[in-house]
């Protein structure tokens, strides 16, 4: 029956899914998974509101999950709202981005995604730097600069602790990590 | 490990870290200096492709709790939900049963239109209020009770607050708001109480107000209501009718 009324969710649930997403992985997961099944009605007021398809209205629920995980780990979500309502702001910008693709054509990230910290007036500015074609590019890079090396990369964009990443990695310790993050960044830019 | 300043620097400006006059020098100089644009495009490359890798991750994370989910649902349909499927059996079964014992009950309070005069009747007011009010009556008997409803708020902000047809207009307002697929009692009840019993249409408004408080199951206040209206002599035809509902009510 709670998930009827998620609109009166109480912020100390919040404080138990931003606690969740900050956690190991364990919690992180439960937390994330707590959070995507809870507001999963946010697709069909996508449907509804933009007339996007199922798997559009989807894709744009996963993205604003994505981006609200993210501004929670890297500290960025101040309390002052709800994460229901911060995930439905994201999400409604995410569907408007979707129309956009489809009306321009220009299937590109959201600047707001990759660099969240930046004032809308420089987001606007570096908007037309990234190319879907170079994009996919450096996507094919990463995977020519060894598994451990692309792992390192994206684990930490995925929010895990150079300690957690030690563990699965099989490194030594946090600082050989951050120290193999330095060379394989090197290494993919060196190829791009 | 050491990274180059340049490194720093764009990293520095992507994290949102630069004062408003850096932030405004870097992206003049990523304009005039083509290396400086190219490292720029480089580290925005590099996290976008970190980006879209994560979220298709993400993506299949989800998609994977949504078949969970999916088959969650094949398989108990019915756990989910079977405390209001059984409830909803009973329910329909006391009702069955009800309706084999007892004679329905009689419908005490029913909310009543308000009167021909009231709705449509001589306007002692201004002319322009007067052809408002006019346009009012013609959405509410098209039953376009959302722009009647306006209206009577457009007449209330601008009559008098005393005069006869803001009276009019509150009496209409309750009426917009409990007419068929609109019932708001409460804004109903509101609206009503505010009409003076001693205007002309007084008594009307006291009746419709007994109506409502009837309806949302405050029956004391709606018989309070009632005896006003029985025992004033002036209440006209209304007189009776209060007397005939107090002496059912109060069997």
């Amino acid at each position: 029956m709670a998930q009827f009324f998620n609109f009166r969710r109480n912020p100390y649930e919040d404080d138990d899914i931003i606690q969740g997403i900050r956690g190991n992985m364990a919690q992180q997961n439960r937390a994330i998974k707590t959070l995507f099944k809870s507001h999963k009605g946010y697709i069909h007021k996508g449907r509804k509101k933009y007339g996007l398809s199922e798997e559009d209205a989807r894709f744009a629920y996963d993205l604003a999950l994505g981006q609200l995980m993210k501004e929670i780990l890297d500290d960025r979500f101040r309390r002052d709202s709800l994460l229901s309502t911060m995930l439905m702001t994201i999400f409604l910008r995410r569907c408007i981005d979707i129309l956009d693709k489809k009306r321009t054509n220009l299937d590109t990230v959201p600047i707001e995604a990759i660099a969240p910290g930046l004032p809308q007036t420089s987001q606007h500015f570096l908007k037309d730097f990234i190319t879907r074609d170079k994009l996919d590019h450096v996507k094919k890079l990463l995977e020519k600069i060894g598994e451990k090396c692309k792992e390192i990369l994206v684990m930490k964009w995925e929010g895990y602790s150079d300690i957690e990443i030690a563990e699965l990695l099989g490194y030594s310790g946090p600082s050989v990590v951050n120290s193999r993050r330095y060379t394989c960044r090197k290494k993919l830019k060196d190829l791009m | 490990m050491h990274s180059e300043p340049e490194d720093i620097l764009i990293e520095t400006y992507l994290d949102g870290q630069l004062s408003d006059e850096e932030r405004a020098s870097f992206e003049k100089e990523v304009t005039e200096n083509p290396a400086l644009q190219a490292a720029l495009n480089k580290h925005l490359l590099l996290r976008g492709a970190l980006w879209e890798t994560a979220q298709e991750r993400l993506s299949a994370k989800f998609r994977e709790w949504d078949a969970e989910e999916g088959s969650e649902e094949k398989v108990v349909p019915f756990r989910r939900y079977w405390t209001l499927a059984v409830a909803a059996v009973v329910l329909v079964l006391v009702v069955i049963g009800l309706n084999q014992w007892l004679k329905p009950a009689p419908v005490l309070f029913a909310y009543a239109t308000p009167s021909e005069t009231l709705r449509r009747g001589p306007n002692e007011v201004a002319d322009s209020l007067a052809a408002v009010f006019e346009a009012g009556a013609e959405r509410f008997e098209a039953k376009d009770y959302a722009n009647a409803q306006k209206i009577y708020v457009d007449i209330l902000t601008n009559a008098s607050p005393e005069s006869e047809v803001a009276n009019r207009a509150l009496v209409m307002l309750a009426a917009c708001e409990t007419q068929e697929g609109r019932v708001n009692v409460g804004e109903g009840i509101l609206s009503l109480s505010r009409v003076p019993f001693s205007s002309s249409y007084g008594v009307e408004a006291k009746w419709n107000l007994a109506m409502l408080y009837g309806l949302n199951g405050e029956v004391e206040k709606a018989k309070q209501e009632l005896e006003i209206i029985a025992a004033y002599p002036n209440s006209g035809k209304w007189k009776q009718k209060a007397q005939d509902l107090l002496d059912q009510v109060n069997q």
